[in-house]
């Protein structure tokens, strides 16, 4: 297992280095650079020569080549480059903003595996009932809503009408534990509703395929409660694309963030990416592309890890 | 012949007793001191290097951490801030008498070799070339000189009426020299000022933090302790901070909330007209139709100017006809040559000598109020039989088309205000200001207007070169202006000695929170 683990690694490389030569290209095609959104900003007469000095001194006129390669030199060092657009280290920036993504998204993949592989179960056993449509229903309907719509709704409810908690920003753990969990909730549901009727319809499909296998038939004519036939036969083997599904999550609630950092004000690395992106701030948005393909591709490591300890026929290596 | 000419102004005494930035926005209460305000704003500050910031929020925040030479009064003249008195004794020649024992927060003295310093800063190639943009704003001034500690004497090249105005911005705040050479281009997340507050925490997107300067030159200001700024980027997340308490001053309130917002209780609404300038700009260059001044002229008349105020801007703010805002000295509100009229508008486009079928392609990016605007400007050009093509593109492609003078019209206006027409009027209509040639502007008559009111000695000489200057612009019509929009914020009632400034800038010193 520990070559194995290895081995992925050691594939990460090339992914990483692919990936930040794309964005790198990605970001160059965009019509603009982050000098003219400076300018912009000011409010001031910015000559001509001054933008070509500014652009000069940032690199940028450089062939691209040279550019990229001067980004990965300075990268093996550790060192990120520095923000155009706020002139402060791209590391130090997107360190402190990894915390509170992580948070709320570990949160909303935790709340919506605790909330639909149950109504997954559920569904997935009675069939056909009020309570598998019901549960078909709400995720049809948490599915169809749009994270701006949710996180509306909810700050409307939650926040101005009720006062039960703040309508935005948030608040670090290691400063206040209880007001980091209030301003987490919102955020973290508005990801929940979304994710969790994705994951409630793939338990769902996946067991109701595992309990037409011919062992669930023979564990039932053995005389086993149903519940005894889920939790000790069917759970296991259900979980294997649940489990799958999961992990690809994960990724995608980084997308997610993208809009519920927005919308709750939430420094993240979502947000700082969207801004970096808007401002053509190319060392900032390479940053935040580097971090998060390493965390995708570490989630997605840890998926075939939990995927060879359900199913011991896919160990390799 | 040079005659001596003082502007003396009103010493500290006299300027203490008077509200200076704009109106206030309740009724005099007794003063409360202590307390945190927290303030939502729709974007971070980024940077408090006055010399490097850009955006309104850290031009704010850098202000309140700094203060700035000069301020601007409720009549949109000059007044003063860290420079106590200030003599002209002649056209070209600028004498600064600062205010006595002002300090930085690091301890060092805040004297004439550091404000000769700072403007040195500006005009530093290395600064400038890291983001130093406020450069364009003094490139009038010849030299600096420290005459004692207290005094600067400033040379400009030509004369220039409105030189002080930047200096009432972010161009006149001054930073400590020593914080300044400790921390390089590091100094705007370590900024050492003389302002009212002093910056104790930043973080990027979460908050900014300013705690109350014990040392601030005006007495007993200011009020609070403490100030949070939020950046909340979200208009409705902003408002529902404001109405659920979780701040006391939200900035740029949605257009389309604010009748609405002025029924409700527990916030005050707070408007100030004059903030946005509006206008549909055209590109002269050969490709565009825009070329011919009678395409261009014909929209002074068939834009309807009345369906832009309701639709765009939901009636608020002011129709408006040339570039000088009201709030400034030089705007006049009887100024109002053009109104509907669509058979004046045809005969103008048949005059035009443009082939037809017309068709102009406008790029615009996201601005909702841009995008009510162009739909009722697309409508308003459709009968003349001109079809305006709106494409939507972010701001970077919106800025790379603009800059590179590609841009066939502009539908985007003039955003943020600046206290002095000439600041802005200078950048789109003088051949060399930047816009003017993105847009292949040029009419030498204009250009000599513009240097005419830098030049004059009065108020009342610049105000009749600006109205001529006026004249001019929309008989060019290469800006077609129509309105003046407003800054909204709302407060909580609780937030006492709100000014309202012109440019949107909140002066934290003058604020406390009752009860």
């Amino acid at each position: 297992m520990a070559r194995y683990i290895v081995h992925r690694l050691l594939a990460a490389v090339p992914v990483l280095l692919l990936t930040s030569i794309i964005v790198f290209l990605l970001m160059r095609m965009l019509p603009g650079d982050p000098v003219l959104m400076i300018i912009s900003q000011a409010q001031t007469d910015v000559s001509a020569e001054l933008a070509e000095r500014m652009r000069q001194e940032y690199g940028l006129t450089q062939p691209l080549y040279a550019q990229y390669s001067a980004w990965l030199w300075k990268l093996l060092s550790g060192d990120l480059g520095r923000s155009i657009i706020s002139r402060q280290p791209a590391l130090d920036i997107v360190l402190t903003r990894m915390l509170p993504t992580a948070q709320i998204s570990v949160t909303a993949w935790l709340l919506a595996m605790l909330i639909s592989v149950p109504i997954g179960i559920v569904t997935a056993a009675s069939q056909g009932s009020w309570k598998d449509w019901l549960g078909t229903i709400l995720s049809l309907v948490g599915a169809a809503m749009p994270y701006f719509l949710t996180g509306g709704v909810l700050i409307y409810f939650v926040a101005m009408r009720w006062h039960w908690l703040p309508a935005s920003g948030y608040v670090s753990p290691f400063v206040d534990p209880v007001r980091s969990i209030a301003t987490t909730i919102l955020p973290a549901l508005t990801l929940t509703l979304w994710l969790a009727s994705t994951i409630t319809r793939q338990t769902r499909a996946s067991f109701i395929d595992v309990l037409q296998q011919a062992y669930i038939r023979t564990a039932r004519a053995k005389g086993l409660s149903q519940t005894r036939v889920i939790l000790w036969h069917a759970l296991k083997n259900a979980m294997l694309p649940v489990v799958t599904v999961l992990g690809i999550q994960l990724g995608s609630l980084f997308s997610g963030a993208v809009i519920t950092e927005t919308i709750f004000a939430v420094p993240g690395v979502g947000r700082l990416m969207v801004d970096g992106i808007l401002s053509r701030d190319y060392p900032m948005v390479q940053a935040v592309v580097l971090f998060l393909t390493l965390v995708v591709v570490l989630a997605n490591l840890l998926v075939d890890v939990a995927y060879g300890i359900l199913d011991p026929r896919s160990r390799r290596g | 012949m040079l005659t001596r000419r003082r502007l003396l102004h009103a010493a500290a005494a006299g300027a203490l007793l008077v509200p200076r930035l704009g109106f206030a926005q309740s009724a005099p209460a007794a003063i409360k001191r202590g307390g945190t305000l927290r303030t939502a704003i729709f974007a971070d500050p980024l940077s408090f290097d006055p010399h490097i910031t850009g955006n309104l929020q850290g031009r704010a925040a850098t202000r309140a951490i700094h203060d700035t030479l000069f301020r601007v009064d409720a009549q949109g003249r000059v007044a003063p801030g860290l420079v106590e008195s200030w003599e002209q004794p002649d056209d070209t020649t600028f004498i600064l008498k600062l205010r006595a024992n002002l300090k930085f927060q690091d301890g060092t003295a805040l004297d004439a070799a550091a404000v000769k310093y700072n403007i040195d800063r500006i005009r530093d190639p290395k600064v400038a070339a890291n983001g130093g943009i406020r450069q364009g704003e003094i490139t009038t001034l010849d030299s600096v000189a420290v005459v004692d500690a207290r005094t600067v004497k400033l040379t400009l090249k030509s004369a220039f009426a409105a030189f002080l105005f930047p200096f009432t911005d972010v161009t006149g705040c001054i930073g400590s020299p020593a914080a300044f050479e400790k921390y390089g281009l590091d100094y705007g997340l370590h900024p050492s000022g003389a302002g009212p507050f002093k910056l104790v925490e930043y973080a990027k997107d979460s908050r900014t933090v300013l705690e109350r300067n014990p040392d601030y030159w005006e007495s007993g200001k200011p009020y609070l302790d403490r100030v949070i700024l939020r950046p909340i980027p979200i208009d409705s997340t902003r408002l529902a901070e404001l109405r659920s308490g979780g701040v006391e001053i939200a900035e740029a309130l949605p257009l389309q909330d604010i009748t609405r917002l002025r029924e409700a209780k527990e916030i005050v609404v707070s408007e100030k007209v004059g903030y946005r300038w509006e206008y549909f700009g055209f590109n002269l260059a050969d490709a565009y139709p825009g070329r011919s001044k009678k395409f261009r002229q014909a929209f002074q008349w068939a834009i309807d100017r009345e369906a832009l105020h309701q639709v765009a801007y939901f009636g608020t703010g002011s129709i408006g006809y040339d570039g000088i805002m009201p709030g400034s000295p030089f705007h006049d509100p009887n100024y109002k040559p053009y109104k509907r009229d669509m058979d004046k508008a045809k005969r103008l486009i048949d005059e035009s000598g443009v082939a037809q079928p017309i068709v102009i392609q406008a790029p615009l990016q996201p601005d909702p109020v841009k995008q009510r605007a162009g739909q009722v400007f697309q409508a308003n050009a459709a009968e003349l039989g001109v079809k305006v093509e709106i494409e939507q593109v972010d701001s970077a492609g919106y800025r790379n088309t603009l800059s590179a003078g590609k841009l066939p019209m502009d539908l985007f206006g003039w955003w943020g205000y600046r206290p002095d027409p000439d600041q802005y009027l200078g950048i789109l209509l003088q051949s060399t200001g930047s816009y003017a040639k993105y847009n292949s502007y040029a009419n030498p008559k204009m250009d000599q207007l513009i240097l005419a009111e830098r030049g004059a000695r009065s108020e009342a000489d610049r105000r009749k070169v600006f109205r001529e200057i006026s004249d001019l612009m929309n008989d060019d019509a290469a800006y077609v202006p129509w309105h003046y929009g407003s800054d909204f914020k709302g407060l909580h009632p609780k937030v006492k000695g709100f000014m309202h400034a012109q440019d949107a800038i909140i002066a934290f010193q003058d604020i406390f929170l009752e009860g």
